[in-house]
Formats: C-alpha cells, sequence, structure tokens
C-alpha cells in the first residue's frame, strides 16, 4: 500500500476536493476466509424418487414447450415414463418443497403427458452401440425390474434376453394392474420402444431350472417377482367362488374374468386388494373390503383407496374372516356368506406394527357369492433348485445386485426391500449398470465368478519362500533429525529389486513348475507359457493345489 | 524353491514315465518314480517284486513306465536286478543302471536276504526302496519300516506298533556299500542329485525313498508332498547320505517343528494321546542328535 501512497502523493492535487480514482486496489477479500461457491445440488424430488429421476432437470423445458428434450432426460433415468406416470405412487411429491409454499407439483402428471406424448409423437430411445459381447445377459421376468435392467444392459451395448413364461411381456404390469390403471396399449407401446434397442422377448418360454440357461450366457438377473399367494388358512376356502387377488386380476386382466354372483368379499389390505375391488365394481358387483388392522395401518396407497371409495367400495377395517359358507340355496358348492369377527389392536408384533387380536364373541355373517383373498404375494424361485441364500423368503443379494450363486443377480418383488413398480424397475437398472460395469472391467468370461475378496494367507505354500526382512529406505531425518531435507527416502536401485523379491506374486502363476513336478499322474502339461491339465488322467489328488506356491490352483468339479 | 529342472526346457513326452498309472490319487510311489527314472534319463531297467509298484505300474502288457519293466517274486528284487545286471554286461551294455524298485515290505522284511547277500558282492545296481511304512497293496499290514505307535490293520487300537521303525540305511551301512541315502517326494532337487550320485557310482547302491500313502496313512491326497515334507522339517525323516559305510552328510534343519505337526495330519496316527506324541517327539529328538554327532558333513 505503501508505494499506492506514494504514488498518489506524486501528483498534483486537485483544484476541487474530488476523488478520481477508485479504491480496486484494496483487496477486501482478504478480510475473510470464506466465499460463495456455486454447484448444482439434487432436489428433493429426486432424492425421494427410488430413480433418482432429475425432476428439476426437465420442469423447465416442458414449461417452455421443449417437450422431447424433456422426455429425453426423463427417459434416460426411467424408461417407461407413460407407465410410472400412473402406476407409480410418486413419492418425488412428498419430497416437494412447494408443500411448504402453496401445493405440491404435480410431478407424475407431467411425466405421464410426457410419457403419452412420446408414444403418440414415436421418439425413440438413444439407439445403443452394437453388440460386441458374444452372449447375451439373461433375465427372468419382463415385469419392471427385468425391463430397468434390460434397459440399462442395452444403454452399455450389451446384449439382452428376457424369458416371460406369460404369453406377452410386462410382467406384474400386465397380469396384475388392471386396464384401468394401465391401459395396454400404452404399455405395449412403450415395451415395443425397448424391443426396438434390441431388448429380445422370449414369450411363453418357462425357465425349469436356471442351469439351462445360464452357460449360455454371460450372466443372469432374476426378476420374477412375487406371484405366489399366501394362503389364509380359513376353512370353506375350497368353494367355487373363493379364489386369490392375483389369480382373480390375471382372468380379469385376461378378458376372461370370474363371475362375480353379484357381490364380493375381498379380505386384504394391500394394493392387489384395491386392484380387486376396484375390477368387481366394473363387474358390476357389490364389493365390500375387509381388513384386519386400522386404515391408517393399510399398505395400500392412499390414492387409490380413495378412487375405489369413490366407486363405491365399501371398506371395513379391523376385521377378519373366520370361516365361508356354501351358499344354502344353491347346490351347496358356491359361497353364500363369510363369517366375520371384529379384531383390536394388541401387542406389537415383528414388524413393529399392533397385532390384530379378535375380538371375542364379536363374530358376525356377511353375504357374499365371491370371496377374494389378496393377503400378499410371495416370491417363487423353484428354477433356483434349492441354490441362492435366502433373506427373510426372499432372495439374498448384496449393494450390487449379486446373490450368492456367481454370476446371478436379482431384483424386484424377489429380493428384500419394498415393493412398488418404481422400486423394482430401479433395482433392474441398479443391477443392470452394475452388470454392465463388471463386464466392462472383468470381461464376460469373469462376471459368473464369486465375488474375489484377494487370495488368502492360507493360499499361499509358505514352504517355497525364505524369510527376509523388509528393507525400508533409508531416511535423511535419523541422519539429521533437525534438519530441513525431505523427512524419508527413496529406495536405491539394488535395494528396490531386492524388496521386489519378496513379493509372493499371489494369484500370479510364474510357471515355477511346482505342479508339473509333483503330479503324480502326470497330467498337468506345459503351455505356451503355462500350464493346461490333462483331465483324461487327472484323478483328482489335489497335490497340485496344495502345493501351489501363490494361491492360482484350485480343485472344481469337472463337470463345470 | 524346491523345483528340479528336469522339466524344465523338456517336453512331457519324453519323459521315461507315463500317465495312466493304476495307483491311488496322491500316491507317492510315482512322484518318486517320476523322479527317479528322470535322474536316470531313462537308460534304466526295472525289477518289480510284489508290492504296490507292481501294480501301479498297469496291466500286462501295458506299463506307465518307459524302461523294461521285470516283475519278480517277492523276496527276489535284487538276486533278480543282479541277474539282469550280469546278462546286460555280457551282452556288452555298460550303461544303463540295472534298478531293483521295492516298497519298504520287499525290503526291510521279505527281501532283506536278498538284498544283503546281494550288496555284499556289491553288485554294481541301484535298489530304491519307495517306503510307504507297511504292505499297503495286501490291505496295511504292518512292516518293520512301520513307525511307532502308527496304526496298521496289523496294529490296531489298543495294540499301535510298539517297535520303532528298522533304520534300513544303517543296514546298507554296515555292507559298507558305495552309496546309501535317504530322500522323498517333498524333495525332488535332492532325490533327483541322489540318484544321479548313485548313478554314477559303481557298485551296490541303496536310496530310500519316503512316499507317502494317503490310503495306508489315512492322510489327504492332496496332502502327500506336505506330509513328506513335514516329515523332514520335524527330524522324523532326516535326509542324509552315507558314502562307503562311514562317511555321512546331513541336511541341515535348523528350524524343525515339532512331531504332532506331521502326524496330526495322518489318521494313522489320530487318538494317540499327549504322552504319546512326547514319547515319539523324545525317540526323534534322540535320532536326531545321534545323526548329527555321527555326521562328517552338515550341508
Amino acid at each position: 500500500m505503501s508505494s499506492r501512497q506514494d504514488k498518489n502523493k506524486r501528483q498534483s492535487l486537485p483544484e476541487v476536493s474530488a476523488s478520481t480514482s477508485d479504491m480496486s486496489w484494496n483487496h477486501t477479500g482478504d478480510w475473510s476466509f470464506i466465499a460463495p461457491v456455486y454447484a448444482s445440488r439434487t432436489a428433493p424430488c429426486a432424492v425421494k424418487c427410488p430413480l433418482r429421476v432429475p425432476v428439476n432437470d426437465y420442469m423447465h423445458l416442458v414449461n417452455e414447450g421443449r417437450h422431447r428434450e424433456a422426455w429425453q432426460i426423463l427417459a434416460a433415468a426411467n424408461p417407461l415414463p407413460s407407465v410410472t406416470g400412473r402406476v407409480c405412487y410418486h413419492d418425488c411429491e412428498n419430497g416437494c418443497n412447494r408443500a411448504g409454499f402453496d401445493e405440491t407439483l404435480n410431478i407424475h402428471a407431467i411425466e405421464r403427458f410426457l410419457g403419452d406424448t412420446a408414444i403418440e409423437k414415436g421418439w425413440e430411445l438413444p439407439v445403443p452401440p452394437a453388440d460386441a459381447a458374444p452372449a447375451p445377459v439373461a433375465i427372468l421376468g419382463s415385469g419392471p425390474a427385468g425391463l430397468g435392467c434390460a434397459y440399462a444392459l442395452r444403454l452399455a451395448g450389451y446384449p439382452v434376453e428376457i424369458f416371460e413364461r406369460e404369453t406377452s411381456p410386462g410382467g406384474m404390469l400386465m397380469v396384475g394392474v388392471p386396464e384401468f390403471r394401465m391401459p395396454r396399449k400404452l404399455l405395449a407401446a412403450e415395451l415395443t420402444r425397448l424391443e426396438r434397442i434390441g431388448v429380445r422377448f422370449r414369450c411363453g418360454e418357462k425357465v425349469e431350472d436356471i442351469k439351462s440357461i445360464s452357460q449360455q450366457v454371460m450372466g443372469v438377473f432374476l426378476a420374477s417377482g412375487a406371484h405366489g399367494s399366501r394362503d389364509a388358512g380359513v376353512a370353506g376356502a375350497d368353494l367355487e367362488g373363493v379364489h386369490f387377488g392375483l389369480d382373480y386380476l390375471k382372468a380379469y386382466n385376461g378378458g376372461k374374468p370370474h363371475d362375480t354372483g353379484g357381490r364380493v368379499a375381498v379380505i386384504g389390505g394391500g394394493n392387489t386388494s384395491i386392484d380387486v375391488a376396484r375390477a368387481s365394481r366394473r363387474l358390476g358387483a357389490e364389493v365390500d373390503l375387509y381388513y384386519r388392522r386400522t386404515e391408517a395401518e393399510m399398505p395400500a396407497h392412499p390414492e387409490e383407496l380413495e378412487e375405489a371409495r369413490a366407486e363405491g367400495v365399501r371398506f371395513h377395517f379391523q376385521v377378519a374372516p373366520e370361516e365361508i359358507f356354501a351358499d344354502s340355496d344353491g347346490n351347496g358348492r358356491r359361497v353364500g356368506s363369510v363369517r366375520l369377527i371384529r379384531m383390536e389392536q394388541g401387542e406389537p408384533d415383528e414388524s413393529g406394527r399392533a397385532r390384530p387380536v379378535p375380538v371375542a364373541g364379536s363374530g358376525f355373517e356377511v353375504e357374499a357369492a365371491t370371496v377374494v383373498f389378496a393377503i400378499g404375494e410371495q416370491p417363487e424361485f423353484d428354477y433356483l433348485r434349492g441354490d441362492g441364500a435366502l433373506n427373510g423368503g426372499r432372495l439374498a443379494v448384496d449393494a450390487f445386485g449379486r446373490t450368492s450363486i456367481p454370476g446371478v443377480f436379482a431384483g424386484g418383488d424377489i429380493v428384500p426391500g419394498e415393493n412398488s413398480v418404481s422400486h423394482a424397475l430401479a433395482d433392474g437398472i441398479a443391477a443392470g449398470r452394475n452388470m454392465a460395469a463388471m463386464l466392462r472391467s472383468f470381461g464376460p468370461e469373469n462376471l459368473k465368478k464369486a465375488l474375489d475378496e484377494g487370495v488368502p494367507a492360507e493360499k499361499i505354500n509358505f514352504d517355497y519362500f525364505t524369510k527376509a526382512p523388509r528393507i525400508e529406505p533409508a531416511t535423511s531425518l535419523k541422519a539429521n533429525p533437525a534438519g530441513t531435507d525431505e523427512a524419508s527416502a527413496t529406495l536405491a536401485d539394488a535395494a528396490a529389486r531386492e524388496e521386489a523379491g519378496r513379493c509372493f506374486s499371489c494369484g500370479t502363476c510364474t510357471d515355477c513348475d511346482v505342479c508339473l513336478v509333483f503330479c503324480p499322474d502326470l497330467a498337468i502339461r506345459r503351455s505356451e507359457g503355462s500350464y493346461v491339465v490333462r483331465t483324461e488322467y487327472c484323478k483328482g489328488c489335489g497335490i497340485c493345489a496344495e502345493e501351489c506356491p501363490r494361491g492360482v490352483i484350485s480343485m472344481e468339479r469337472k463337470d463345470k | 524353491m524346491q523345483t528340479t529342472d528336469y522339466t524344465k526346457n523338456k517336453d512331457l513326452k519324453t519323459e521315461s514315465f507315463g500317465c495312466g498309472n493304476l495307483a491311488c490319487p496322491g500316491c507317492g510311489e510315482t512322484i518318486a518314480m517320476r523322479g527317479v527314472l528322470n535322474a536316470l534319463d531313462g537308460d534304466a531297467v526295472i525289477v518289480i517284486p510284489a508290492c504296490c509298484g507292481s501294480i501301479i505300474d498297469g496291466l500286462f502288457p501295458f506299463s506307465k513306465a518307459r524302461v523294461p519293466v521285470l516283475h519278480t517274486p517277492f523276496a527276489t528284487a535284487a538276486s533278480t536286478a543282479a541277474g539282469v545286471l550280469h546278462g546286460l554286461r555280457r551282452r556288452g551294455n555298460k550303461h544303463t543302471t540295472v534298478v531293483a524298485w521295492a516298497g519298504d515290505g520287499g525290503t526291510y522284511d521279505i527281501g532283506l536276504q536278498a538284498l544283503s547277500s546281494t550288496v555284499e558282492r556289491n553288485e554294481d545296481f541301484l535298489y530304491i526302496c519307495y517306503d510307504n511304512e507297511a504292505y499297503m497293496n495286501t490291505g496295511i499290514q504292518r512292516s518293520s519300516s512301520t513307525p511307532l505307535l502308527a496304526w496298521t490293520t496289523t496294529t490296531p487300537e489298543g495294540d499301535l506298533k510298539k517297535a520303532p521303525k528298522k533304520n534300513i540305511i544303517d543296514i546298507m551301512s554296515a555292507h559298507r556299500i558305495p552309496y546309501s541315502a535317504a530322500a522323498t517326494v517333498a524333495y525332488p532337487d535332492d532325490l533327483v542329485a541322489k540318484v544321479r550320485r548313485a548313478k554314477s557310482t559303481p557298485g551296490s547302491k541303496f536310496v530310500n525313498i519316503l512316499a507317502p500313502c494317503p490310503t495306508g496313512w489315512k492322510s489327504k491326497p492332496s496332502l502327500s508332498v506336505k506330509i513328506s515334507r513335514l516329515a523332514v522339517r520335524s527330524n522324523v525323516y532326516p535326509l542324509y547320505e552315507v558314502f562307503d559305510g562311514e562317511r555321512l552328510v546331513l541336511r541341515d534343519n535348523p528350524d524343525p517343528v515339532p512331531v504332532g505337526k506331521y502326524m496330526e495330519l495322518q489318521g494313522r496316527f489320530h487318538g494317540l494321546s499327549e504322552q504319546e506324541v512326547e514319547l515319539v517327539q523324545r525317540h526323534v529328538d534322540h535320532a536326531w542328535e545321534q545323526l548329527r554327532k555321527r555326521a562328517d558333513e552338515i550341508i
């Protein structure tokens, strides 16, 4: 500052006392230790969304009428906006900050608008690069999880084949969600758009044993959903007119609905039960829905509950069925009435909710010609033939979506976690991205390997190594403790070589011949700098694997 | 490192030992014979008496060895070898090594008389005893090579072997033969060096090769080499050579492991009490001390 003052002094004083120079020489920033920084941040709607759709990135484009650009951003994260715009429970809106201002943004309505517009205009998903892989990834199930996985893998350029046991793709979207909630025309449009980017559907192919396909593919993603119905164990459930919710919906959605008999009693409180009730109303029946817990505890989405109410479905809470009776007027085989009992809240159960306890003497009978049990669906995986670790009746997966079976991933309703279209789609996309990343990093032949934790010390045969002390570089600190030289030194050439010689080369074949020398059956032969095993002579004694100094050899089944 | 040079730069097809042998998985005998035949560069005739080796070799007229093999009665390995030797030499063949290849039963017990008289005449042949410490081929009966407190079908639980293993090298040394040695399969460099030394020495040579037997020792087939190595590292089976019955060269073992480490991998020693293992340890320690005292050179 002093030089600037000198400079000012040298100028002749002005005639009037007006400043003629600015103060910019004075860096006021020196006074502070904080400053503003710009960063793009995540909007709370995207945080709430299982798919992490960047809602805030495309809303302004819609506002400006740039719908195609908006849809492209949306579709990059979600290939089924027309579907999710209808059936997703739009938790995104629960994150919307406008709730604290006026009303939340109608995000799902805009999503649906963009999805439908895309179908109307025939907008296509970005064409992925040509397939470079030798074999496809197999996906079991063409529901949202399978579709998400297929989409992520196709975007990464990997071929996929989806095995679907039903005759048309869509999984639960096709068999479980009624037409009045999800028009089949629009579902088909989004599915064929995926087909056009190379997603291959193999409908009507039920996989009986996973091993029959796992050999021919690079990896497997299990997304077979939860299609098994839970048995209520209520007497009289074998009468005509008693159905499981999903079977009832499948028949309805397939265009061959069951005869309602005019009065339907729905048992359950999930979304399936609501769909059953609403479908039954459309079949012209009087519908009563009985749920054993309170309205607040109902797993079904409140919005659906309201819509069902508006359609004339009568809800009865804290009621459970005891027995189903045959119709005395008819042939005695059809449902005539149901005896129900009132429930009250008891001690909390494993789920933390109050256990419903029957109120003694509160039983009553209601008329019904059809009883539909929609008390939950469970996954079925007979095709694994007992393989695969479970977690609470579902397939256990790690953070990457891997099951305990090498090369087999899983997602959607067959794994633990929330069951919704968006969560399944998110599971599929995440697993697909992980599979693609692993395929890229490790190669197709290695995707099927179990998670590699590195060669453990037990696999190193210490008998083949001689002990030698670890070599440290000489430190200048020791030579001159108070000095200002660098406190540590670099290894000298000879020392570096010697220390490198201490490396076990864990897991790397160094062509040491130990296996070759000790094979009692001469089943190991040298081949192009490595070894091949003549399995026609190998008796499987395992000496080579036991003796291998570096843990390169393991004994595996010959038929694998 | 314990690898050997005999496989280096050599196609396996030229080995004098072939595939398809009838041994149990993990058999020490086959590793031993492969090492010996490679050390002799395939210039050998083998005489095999009744033993595992005669079965392992193959079904007549086939053989795993790519050298001539003669099968003889149990007691006559050494004397048959002497006959083959004289036949070859009369025909002018001065180079082929005649090898008697017998198990411990056919060496320590049944073939001992023929062996003794043949080496006493200092016939120019190589006698190899692949020592699996019992009559394995006939059903794991004890031999005089079976170690102290080992289980066999004739020394069952409650009546385990009370006598320690016979020292065959001492017996051979007493004949003052030019070369006798103890080797084992886990040390192929050492094994090959000893066989080559024997080949280049005129007169009678004897090499005892400890050959683990998964079937008779009740051990995992994969552990045969490891057990062989532990036999040496625990001093149960020291590696040494005796020249002319006098000069003893011992391979040192500066950091021995307890015998329990060797014994725990073998079912034939399972069920021994701590005191019994301790007794074996004392026997082993004593024998090792004696050997060190006698050694002219420790390498």
